[in-house]
């Protein structure tokens, strides 16, 4: 089941003044979240299909991890972007091609986007990532965020990593106001926590 | 009892606000207009007290309550019974903490269980019971 799969015909993006679709995908580490996220995009059938990645490596577990991020989407039509800040500043322009307009832009994922902007200048972080979902929105039909439940873990940390919880929460709290479609994944299963009603 | 849980940093303290102004089954001889015109007393269980706690209309995060008794070598059970009994119309916030790693502490750990019990119990004699995530609602009683 594709729970919040809609189509944005040009009469839905009327009926709601223009505005593009947000979808918000949460859930817990190895949730399913990704491949829902991921099955979704396709599902709309919208090109170009933007897999944005903002997860920057450091390691070899951060390889392996983007090595089968990138086996599960090879043969979904994604072309990958790859941008771990400023996407504020973000220009979509189609490598196949050339065009500007994506039809689906999939944003994986915000817990790492959030946590570059917060270690590279913690002041304005909230400012720039709310910003940078604006410019994403202009630039495509469906914008898909995935993000982060990491709140419930009853562990306090060191201060810093407490900030960027706070900072995580903050916008989170903003993206489930902002959905069209807030949905949590839970053991793969995706749940309805939020569905825009749609107009007669 | 109106009992609303989540993670931290989900909102939960402004949803229980309104959910308090807005509840249909308020205390008897108050109508639902003063509930609207005054800010309600809150008990917030990281400084105020659990006597507080029983006394207020909105008891602010119940797992900084339990934690802070569990310290004291008292019972938060005996407390969560008598929040019940004496404070019936309140509405209740607490943080879920259970969804980590079972903590090497032993005290940490039990602290996990209880307070999870004890939602346990709260949630059961709650008419209401709201999870929120990313400042969502969502009844699940």
């Amino acid at each position: 089941m594709m729970a919040g799969k809609k189509k944005c015909s040009k009469a839905s993006a009327e009926n709601r003044g223009g505005n593009r679709v947000l979808y918000v995908i949460t859930g817990g580490s190895g949730s399913g979240k990704s491949e829902y996220a991921e099955d979704l995009a396709v599902s709309m059938g919208k090109l170009p299909r933007i897999y944005l990645a903002t997860m920057q490596i450091w390691d070899d577990e951060g390889k392996k991890r983007v090595l089968r991020h990138k086996k599960q989407r090879a043969q979904k039509g994604f072309e990958t972007v790859e941008r771990f800040t400023e996407l504020e500043e973000y220009h979509f322009q189609s490598a196949a091609d050339g065009r500007d307009r994506a039809g689906v832009i999939l944003l994986e994922c915000m817990s790492n986007l959030a946590a570059n902007e917060f270690y590279r200048q913690e002041e304005g972080a909230f400012e720039r990532i709310a910003a940078a979902i604006k410019c994403l929105q202009k630039q495509c039909c469906d914008l898909i965020i995935v993000t982060n439940e990491i709140f419930s873990d009853g562990v306090s940390y060191d201060p810093e990593s407490e900030r960027y919880i706070r900072l995580l929460g903050r916008i989170n709290r903003m993206l489930g106001r902002n959905a069209d479609f807030l949905t949590e994944v839970v053991c793969g299963i995706p749940v309805v926590i939020k569905e825009r009603r749609e107009m007669a | 009892m109106i009992f609303v849980i989540g993670g931290r940093e989900q909102g939960k303290t402004g949803i229980a606000v309104s959910l308090y102004k807005e509840r249909k089954d308020f205390p008897e001889n108050m109508m639902s207009c003063e509930l609207a015109e005054r800010e309600p007393d809150v008990a917030d269980g990281r400084t105020d007290s659990p006597e507080a706690a029983l006394r207020a209309e909105i008891v602010l995060h119940l797992e900084s309550l339990i934690r802070t008794l569990m310290e004291k070598g008292e019972s938060p059970e005996d407390f969560a019974g008598k929040l019940i009994r004496e404070n019936p119309n309140a509405v209740v916030t607490a943080d879920e903490i259970g969804y980590g790693i079972v903590p090497a502490d032993a005290f940490e750990r039990e602290y996990r269980e209880r307070e999870g019990r004890i939602c346990q119990q709260i949630a059961g004699f709650s008419r209401e019971v709201y999870r929120v995530v990313c400042g969502v609602l969502v009844r699940i009683k």
